[in-house]
């Protein structure tokens, strides 16, 4: 316990050594996602126009009115409806996520999605350059694009294994749900073994994810191991240190705990001048802010518990 | 017009309870409506029992199979005579891929796929006989499959049974049947789920004899028509199953094979349905309101719904109340709500005495399940179960009268109304408090565009023959909002009195929408032809909009202008204090109907105009010391049929940019949310 909670405390603190880093991350988030937001905005602006509709969206909701909008809407338009209010916008996204639906998107969403996600895998060469040498390694910017190519191998090696868990056998699974439960009268019954499926589907995204996760960090902290060998030590080093999974639910639990806080503070539907529409935006972009911050979490507690990188005084983290 | 029409219509008194409309004083006067004629009673022949079925039969749940024997006992009520039967065998139209059922077009053939090897149907007589003095004369072998709609040669679910002697206007013949039927996995709410059966559709039913012949449609859509009749229906299931069915229970004993019989009557009703499980737990309650006779609640629960038992019962309640306030009590002194298993596919539907609900494990009130299904589902007791027109050709008579009173229901008794999303394949619910979803009688908005579906098909057009979500949109949506129109143009007082008299005359018939159009007219005294062309006979669409306003100062025109020394030319206003507004409205679409056009000025100041709505446009002006800043056509939103609500306002000063701003800023953050999910993976 003491390991796991020492290799997170350390990673908490690498972390608050990133906090530019963090807020270069965010912007990103705010850069790839901004066009589609103008593009909307657009669309909802001429579609409003003078009308009365107006006046309803700015106080609150206009479910007449999305009516209309919505019998005639294209594209990205299309995912446009009240279910994207206050907490709803997360909780739709870790849908999709969860029952594997990421990419059941319009195109320049799913776009949006992969541009963010090539470059978080250069991000994660910055991030871990600074988790696993300090300061006293290269920049930021200078760990991300020499690593880059490294990550981005293992990172689409990694992707065989979330593509299998998530398709096939998400698939398979899925079928023999429906087969047990084909007769099934109870909807209790039909939801825990939903959940039973669920949890087999995410337990093996979660090893394929731990693995990959501590490759990238073989990758940075080796620079020359190849990127199979990185991911044939990954492997070792979770059979070594099996407290990961652990450290890796802990990261988990924070992220949940801030999911929730969010929820009791995610603006909702209410009456909006610019003042208070800018207050809503920034707490909302709390959420965003806070899954960053939990991934980067999750490479800096890892990395300490492997060993890697500068140790504090207050780590109980093991050598390696 | 029918004599018996006029007679009851001129008769039928006003509903009990009427609350003051905008538009009655306005159109007529409110006197009620001279009352002689009785209201649905409980004593006696309430309809013309004209075919009534004596049934035992069995269920064997492991083989799917239900087998047993039915005696007809049929009355001519016709002025012509029959050399003719005409049966529907429902559950042939699940016998494989080339009935009807998937040959109308109605459903996508690639679905024959998904049915799975227990899920077929099949309904097979084995033997029929006539009664007669000199013994059983067989009409099998004459018998033989007829598809009176489509021709379909592979179609069975009609058989013709020829005759030996016509049955003349008012003589009467029995006929024995004996038959077996495959119990399909659910096709059309009929079906099994494990061990929980719903069966409805389920044995060989006799058509509908009219004047000009029979009325017996193949089963192609998931309406029905059928005359009244008295059922004595004998059910064997086996021993500790629960059974609900249409009618009541009168007597419970030992069956064959060590199964247990339960024997259920009911008069007066054209269908009969009945559900079995082991797993249903029993419960009751009475509903009683003053002025309306009381009913007991029968419900069959389901094991995960247990928390659900009261919000069954008080929707119910909610259902006997109001509709039996506005349009007519409830006439039989039961009813039976059956909690479908879940996935079963058996939800949301009606039959006398008897329907199907639907929820889930977790149901969250603010998004009425199961109140607005069990609101429906009852409510249609009244408007299919004692007015029994033909659905599967005028299906807007009882879905829409339905939908338009089941909403007008849940807004008077529930208030409360959010939305409510689902997550984790939708086990999980999510109550937004602060988005209050549209009522479906609300507007027509999701019907806009040049494509509309409420462009497709006239209503008038049967409801069978409607092409792929034309049924839908006519029935429901076009019926209920062809309703609350009305009720707007009319006001409710007298709309309610048309409706309760309309229940009242029609109850234990089969009334088709002329009677209705007769009776609206009757009763409120308007020329509602005009109304009724357009709704019903014709597909058109409504849409008023505001088009384009302008405010001038209303001193001297720009240009030349008389002044001392002859014409001047002006190139700017000269100073004023009073604005000349123009206000132009139009009218997209064919429909027309009367709107208001309400102008509200930057001083406060109203003005409330009238147009008739006949032309394509119309121009209003105004001068007063103040502009123009908002325009309404239509502000109390009486045509609920206009497809698009979203022109009918203008806004002086457009408050599109914050509006935008704020939504698809947080569309936005659904949209990051989603990229953070992607980045998972890096």
């Amino acid at each position: 316990m003491s390991v796991v909670l020492s290799a997170v405390g350390q990673g908490i603190a690498r972390l608050r050594e990133c906090k530019r880093q963090l807020a270069v991350a965010w912007a990103l988030s705010l850069g790839v996602a901004a066009p589609l937001a103008a593009t909307l905005f657009v669309a909802l602006r001429d579609d409003i126009g003078h009308e009365i509709a107006g006046e309803n969206l700015r106080r609150g909701w206009d479910d007449q009115w999305h009516r209309a909008f919505a019998a005639q809407a294209e594209g990205i338009e299309r995912t446009f409806d009240a279910g994207i209010v206050g907490m709803g916008a997360v909780l739709r996204a870790l849908d999709a996520q969860i029952s594997g639906q990421l990419l059941d998107q319009p195109a320049p969403i799913v776009g949006a999605g992969l541009v963010y996600l090539l470059a978080w895998i250069v991000l994660s060469g910055g991030f871990l350059e600074r988790f696993v040498r300090g300061g006293d390694g290269r920049s930021f910017w200078t760990g991300a694009f020499a690593h880059a190519p490294r990550l981005i191998t293992a990172a689409a090696i990694a992707a065989v294994g979330y593509a299998i868990w998530l398709g096939p056998i998400r698939g398979v699974l899925g079928s023999l749900v429906d087969d047990i439960t084909r007769d099934t009268i109870d909807e209790r019954v039909a939801f825990a073994w939903t959940v039973a499926k669920y949890a087999v589907v995410w337990t093996g995204v979660w090893i394929v994810a731990l693995v990959h996760d501590l490759a990238k960090i073989h990758i940075v902290a080796t620079p020359d191991l190849p990127v199979f060998a990185a991911i044939a030590k990954a492997t070792r080093t979770l059979r070594a240190h099996p407290c990961a999974f652990a450290v890796s639910a802990a990261v988990a639990g924070l992220g949940v705990v801030g999911l929730v806080a969010y929820w009791v503070i995610a603006p909702g539907a209410e009456a909006s001048n610019a003042f208070t529409l800018l207050v809503a935006f920034g707490i909302s972009q709390l959420s965003v802010l806070l899954r960053i911050a939990i991934r980067a979490l999750g490479w800096a507690s890892l990395t300490a518990l492997v060993g890697l990188g500068p140790l504090r005084e207050s780590s109980g983290a093991p050598t390696p | 017009m029918r004599p018996a029409l006029v007679i009851a219509v001129v008769a039928v008194f006003a509903g009990p309870e009427a609350a003051p409309g905008p538009r009655d004083a306005q159109m007529h006067g409110p006197g009620p409506v001279p009352a002689v004629a009785e209201p649905p009673t409980l004593e006696g022949a309430r309809s013309p029992r004209n075919a009534n079925y004596t049934m035992n039969v069995r269920l064997d749940p492991t083989a799917k199979i239900v087998s047993g024997t039915q005696v007809l006992r049929w009355r001519n009520v016709t002025g012509r005579p029959t050399s003719e039967l005409r049966y529907h065998l429902y559950y042939n139209a699940w016998r494989n891929g080339n009935a009807s059922w998937w040959r109308s077009g109605l459903r996508d053939r690639s679905q024959l796929h998904d049915v799975p090897d227990d899920g077929w149907a099949y309904q097979d007589v084995e033997s029929i006989a006539l009664r007669d003095p000199g013994g059983p004369i067989d009409l099998l072998s004459d018998a033989e499959f007829i598809a009176p709609d489509d021709g379909n040669p592979d179609d069975r679910t009609v058989l013709r049974v020829p005759l030996p002697h016509p049955v003349g206007p008012g003589e009467e013949i029995e006929v024995e049947l004996t038959w077996t039927s495959k119990v399909p996995r659910t096709f059309a709410r009929t079906g099994f789920r494990g061990d929980y059966f719903f069966l409805a559709q389920w044995f060989p039913k006799v058509g509908v004899l009219e004047d000009d012949g029979w009325n017996c449609h193949q089963f192609i859509q998931t309406e029905f028509y059928a005359d009244f009749g008295q059922y004595d229906v004998t059910l064997q299931v086996p021993e500790g199953w629960v059974v609900g069915a249409t009618g009541t229970e009168v007597e419970t004993g030992p069956g064959e094979g060590g199964l247990v019989a339960h024997r259920f009557v009911q008069d007066d009703v054209h269908d009969f349905a009945w559900t079995s499980s082991p797993h249903f737990a029993e419960h009751e309650q009475t509903f009683t309101y003053e002025g309306l006779p009381t009913v007991q609640m029968r419900l069959l629960l389901m094991p995960d719904h247990a928390e659900l038992r009261d919000r069954y019962f008080q929707a119910t309640a909610m259902a006997l109340e109001h509709y039996g306030k506005w349009w007519g009590a409830y006439p039989y002194d039961h009813v039976t709500i059956v909690d479908p298993a879940y996935e079963s596919g058996s939800g949301g539907m009606e039959y006398p005495t008897l329907f199907t609900g639907g929820t889930h494990w977790l149901a969250p009130l603010a998004d009425r399940s199961p109140e607005g299904v069990t609101v429906h589902e009852m409510g249609h007791q009244f408007w299919y179960g004692v007015i029994a027109n033909n659905e599967f050709e005028h299906a807007w008579l009882d879905e829409g009268f339905n939908t338009y009173s089941t909403t007008r229901t849940l807004e008077a008794a529930m208030p409360e109304h959010a939305l409510v999303e689902r997550y984790f394949e939708g086990f999980l619910p999510v109550v937004f408090d602060d988005i209050v979803p549209v009522e479906r009688t609300a507007g027509a908005d999701r019907h806009a565009g040049p494509t509309s579906a409420l462009l497709r098909d006239p209503q008038a057009r049967a409801s069978y023959q409607t092409g792929p979500e034309g049924y839908r949109v006519n029935a429901y949506d076009k019926g209920a909002l062809t309703l609350r129109t009305l009720e707007n143009y009319l006001g409710w007082n007298t709309f309610q009195r048309v409706v309760s008299t309309y229940y009242r005359a029609q109850a234990f018939k089969h009334p088709t929408p002329e009677d209705f159009f007769r009776t609206a007219e009757l009763v409120s005294g308007v020329d509602l032809d005009w109304f009724f062309d357009q709704t019903w006979r014709k597909a058109v669409t409504f849409d008023y909009a505001v088009d384009r306003v302008q405010s001038e100062p209303a001193s001297s025109p720009i240009g030349y202008a008389e002044e001392e020394g002859g014409l001047a030319l002006q190139d700017r206003y000269g100073p004023s204090e009073a604005y000349t507004s123009h206000v132009y409205v139009r009218r997209w679409a064919h429909g027309k109907f009367p709107v208001a056009v309400r102008v509200t000025f930057d001083d406060g100041s109203r003005e409330v105009e009238h147009w008739d709505g006949q032309d394509t446009w119309h121009a209003f002006t105004f001068t007063k010391k103040a502009k123009v800043e908002r325009v309404e056509v239509d502000p109390d939103r009486m045509l609920v049929l206009d497809v698009d609500f979203s022109n009918n306002g203008w806004l002086q000063k457009s408050q599109a940019n914050v509006a935008a701003a704020k939504w698809s800023g947080k569309w936005m953050v659904w949209v990051q949310q989603l990229m953070e999910g992607m980045a998972m993976f890096s």
